[in-house]
């Protein structure tokens, strides 16, 4: 001992507690970790959805729409018309209501137009090159992604312009032409070589397309319309669903009589029947199950409604029958029976059980399948290309996506299956592949401390009254204003992603939590000396964004 | 979404010996780092021992007196009337005692000290037990929990010590928890702005002497509040009452069922808490509506 310790007598408190390690109670201690929350795992694109959404709150517009960017090239086009899986899953629909994703996106991406927002620049150019064939979604999604690692991308495609479907499939009222125009126009910017009016279809141009490329990519989509036989004889009358979203697209007013039948139940349906009210026509959709099983999304079938098209449910039509000058459709009366593969009840014909409907025109709009590339050794399964979770078909170097791989005809499913098969791409010309941005399990509700979140309602959605809707084909969906974008945005949970909130800060009894400065790295330091593994932090993270992790010692 | 901002002054030390989780260190956290450096306080035999550390060590860059189980108030108006004597008046002294010390064992001379309005800040950590000598019952505990010296459930009601220092018309006296953070702490700032003797009895759900996980402090604190049965108010003056936070709607079960002192209740006796809990509310409501603070 020195003789100052000496000196002081030993009854004296001298010494501060700060010297004591009490981390060694410990059993368990805190990490922190981006999860992933439920919106980014339905997410076809598997968007950063709470991160961008952090930066919407903040002001930082240009920068969430980079994040946006990173994983969609056309967020003004998802905006308006993905089937928004990311909003089924919210978090908070289970709270008060779920959040309007899909308009928080389409605000950021109507406001990177009117800005002019570029792409970030492309990686340095590597030697390697891929061809995509079809320049719909997929297709398009997977150039960019491609484009964006600095390989050299040419894209093959039919029509006289890129889009696919998107183009050609969607009518304006959904999806504006311009829109579409200013997003493909972003990506042109990038460099990717489009080869327009050029089909690929026989095995000799693919066969030259496999020597001439290091990888191709095929996103063709399903271009062959599902016919009935007993219509086949009716060219006149019976007109199909997906040629006549196409004419009006390019342009064309096609010619319809005053009665119109839609049969079909899927998009494609609703989109013709719409399309078809807006030319001045009585339209009524004739499906042969009931509106419950419709797979088409049910803001859709809403918005018919509202523009007066009427559903005739559990009927199949059979037969054209002419009566003086009077055309009918004879209809089968259905009924629902067993679960079929789909899983929905199958209909099953009622014997004798028979009805007409008058009509001048009937559009069939039953789906579409594939074209099958000719390419030996691809293998199919269930009609449609098979390929793995990577979307590699049988035959190396080739993969596939969009509407050729998958029944699902969604446009961001499409758009995911690009991004995919171009992270596959790049792992198999020697990239680094897919990048994980979260780790850990699923953000679920019960994780969420709600007492930080107080109940607010959903930004009410905005459509064009109903009367100004069937004479034109105006966007009908309006986008949110400013302020409704960021009170959305407010109400984000962000599941599983730090926004520095600092709770877990101010709730340690041990102060064992630092708070670092801005943009190094991680934004807390758990000083594990004083640490007791309480486990408090991670309870009252709003967002479940800590985990508590077991240590042996 | 709620959102915290709080300045804090480095006056409790990390080291310190209190449970993990622990919801009374959270508290001091706030009280000693708020108050700052410019204090004095008194201990009572209490779970402030350990938290303060073993000797030589100590958790709070401050003075400290271990005053006597039963005399933590007039033990700190002492030291307050010395310093003033000294011409230190700007100093705080700050008392910070359990339940025990003082629902019990302290009473008499707090109702002393508060009927001269001794100028001395009152912190009550209320875990409603004897929860650092092995969890005996206190007159804080509440009715039918479970303690080591009530086995078979308490059989009294707690007692309710905001009415009895508002009936000493004492010039603060206010209810408060961990779980709601910034009412926490405002109410730290507004009593350390404020002179006489002015009390907070803070509700620290005990992890061990109630029966509940380890990172449950907050949440429980929340429930208590949430059901009503510990609802946040202050009361200044003795008349004007003022509630901050009160029951929303939960039953008392969703609070009492996560507890392990509780665990032996029958049906009926969960119906008699949340009985003699709506009592309570209805009693604090006409309360607060016949003397508001506003008015």
């Amino acid at each position: 001992m020195s003789k100052t310790a000496e000196a002081v007598p030993t009854i004296w408190t001298n010494k501060r507690s700060d010297a004591l390690n009490t981390g060694t109670w410990r059993s368990a201690i805190p990490v922190y970790q981006n999860r992933p929350s439920p919106c980014h795992l339905a997410c076809p694109v598997h968007g950063h959805i709470p991160v961008w959404i952090e930066m919407l709150r903040k002001g930082l517009l240009h920068e969430a729409w980079q994040k946006i960017v990173e994983n969609n090239p056309f967020p003004s086009v998802t905006g308006r018309v993905c089937h928004h899986p990311c909003e089924d899953a919210c978090n908070r629909s289970e709270h008060d209501a779920n959040l309007s994703i899909r308009l928080m996106e389409r605000y950021l991406a109507d406001l990177a137009l009117e800005k002019g927002w570029l792409f970030p620049e492309t990686a340095s150019p590597k030697k390697e090159k891929v061809a995509i064939i079809g320049g719909g979604p997929a297709g398009l999604s997977a150039a960019y992604q491609l484009k964006l690692k600095g390989y050299t991308v040419e894209i093959f495609e039919t029509k006289p312009k890129l889009g696919g479907l998107l183009r050609y499939g969607i009518p304006n009222y959904r999806l504006p032409a311009k829109v579409l125009d200013q997003e493909l126009n972003r990506l042109a910017k990038l460099g990717i070589k489009y080869h327009t009016e050029t089909a690929i279809t026989g095995a000799a141009e693919y066969k030259q397309l496999q020597n001439k490329y290091d990888a191709l990519f095929i996103a063709t989509g399903a271009q062959r319309p599902r016919k009935l036989a007993q219509f086949e004889n009716n060219p006149e009358t019976v007109l199909d669903g997906l040629d006549l979203l196409y004419r009006i697209n390019s342009g064309q007013k096609p010619e319809l009589g005053p009665k119109v039948l839609v049969i079909g139940g899927g998009n494609t349906a609703l989109d013709t029947a719409r399309c078809a009210k807006r030319l001045a026509a009585d339209v009524t959709i004739v499906y042969r199950r009931t509106e419950n099983q419709m797979p088409s999304q049910e803001t859709e079938i809403l918005e018919a409604k509202e523009e007066g098209i009427r559903f005739t449910f559990l009927a199949s039509p059979v037969k054209l029958e002419k009566e003086n000058e009077t055309q009918k459709l004879v209809c089968q009366k259905m009924q629902l029976g067993e679960k079929d593969a789909s899983g929905r009840p199958r209909p099953e014909p009622i014997k004798d059980a028979f009805f007409a409907l008058e009509t001048d025109t009937v559009i069939m709009a039953l789906g579409s399948d594939i074209e099958t590339p000719p390419i030996d050794e691809l293998e199919t399964q269930d009609h449609l290309i098979k390929v793995d979770a990577n979307q590699q078909t049988s035959v190396k170097n080739i993969l596939a996506g969009g509407d050729l791989t998958s029944n699902d005809r969604f446009v961001s499913s499409a758009l995911g299956a690009g991004k995919i098969a171009a992270e596959q791409i790049d792992l198999l010309l020697g990239g680094t592949g897919k990048e994980e941005h979260f780790t850990g399990t699923e953000v679920l509700y019960e994780q969420i401390n709600t007492f930080y979140f107080p109940k607010n309602p959903a930004t009410t959605k905005s459509l064009l009254p109903a009367s100004e809707r069937t004479r034109n084909f105006q966007e009908v969906q309006l986008g949110l204003t400013e302020q409704q974008a960021l009170y959305e945005a407010a109400r984000c949970f962000n599941c599983g992603w730090c926004v520095s909130c600092d709770n877990c800060f101010y709730f340690c009894p041990d102060m064992a939590i630092k708070i670092n400065n801005p943009g190094n790295g991680e934004n807390y330091t758990i000083l594990e000396q004083y640490c007791k593994g309480c486990g408090l932090c991670v309870k009252e993270c709003p967002r479940g964004a800590i985990v508590l992790k077991e240590e042996s010692k | 979404m709620k959102h915290y901002e709080i300045a804090e002054e480095k006056v409790f030390l990390p080291g310190h010996g209190a449970c993990p989780g622990c919801a009374m260190a959270l508290a001091l956290r706030y009280v000693l780092n708020i108050f700052g450096r410019n204090s004095v306080a008194v201990i009572p035999p209490s779970c402030m021992g350990p938290m303060m550390g073993a000797q030589p060590y100590s958790s709070m860059l401050i003075p400290i007196f271990h005053n006597s189980f039963e005399s933590s108030a007039s033990s700190a108006a002492g030291i307050k009337r010395a310093l003033r004597a000294r011409d230190r008046d700007d100093v705080n002294v700050l008392a910070l005692a359990g339940d025990g010390g003082t629902y019990d064992i302290g009473l008499q001379a707090l109702s002393s000290v508060a009927e001269h309005n001794e100028d001395i800040v009152y912190i009550c950590m209320d875990n409603e037990g004897y929860m650092n000598t092995g969890t005996q019952k206190s007159s804080s505990t509440p009715r039918h929990a479970y303690t080591t010296s009530t086995p078979g459930g308490k059989e009294s009601r707690k007692k309710n010590l905001v009415e009895i220092m508002a009936a000493h018309h004492v010039p603060y006296v206010a209810t408060a928890n961990i779980g709601y953070l910034d009412d926490f702490v405002t109410k730290i700032h507004k009593i350390k702005d404020m002179k006489g003797t002015r009390m907070i009895i803070v509700l620290i759900p005990c992890i061990d002497g109630w029966g509940f996980p380890g990172d449950a402090a907050a949440t429980m604190s929340r429930l208590a509040v949430q059901t009503g049965v510990f609802p946040l108010y202050e009361v200044e003056d003795g008349t004007k009452y003022t509630i901050n936070h009160g029951p929303e709607g939960l039953p008392v079960e969703t609070y009492i069922s996560r507890q392990r002192r509780y665990r032996h209740l029958t049906a009926e006796q969960v119906s008699e808490i949340q009985k003699e809990v709506d009592e309570n509310w209805a009693k604090l409501e006409g309360m607060a509506n016949l003397f508001s603070a506003t008015m």
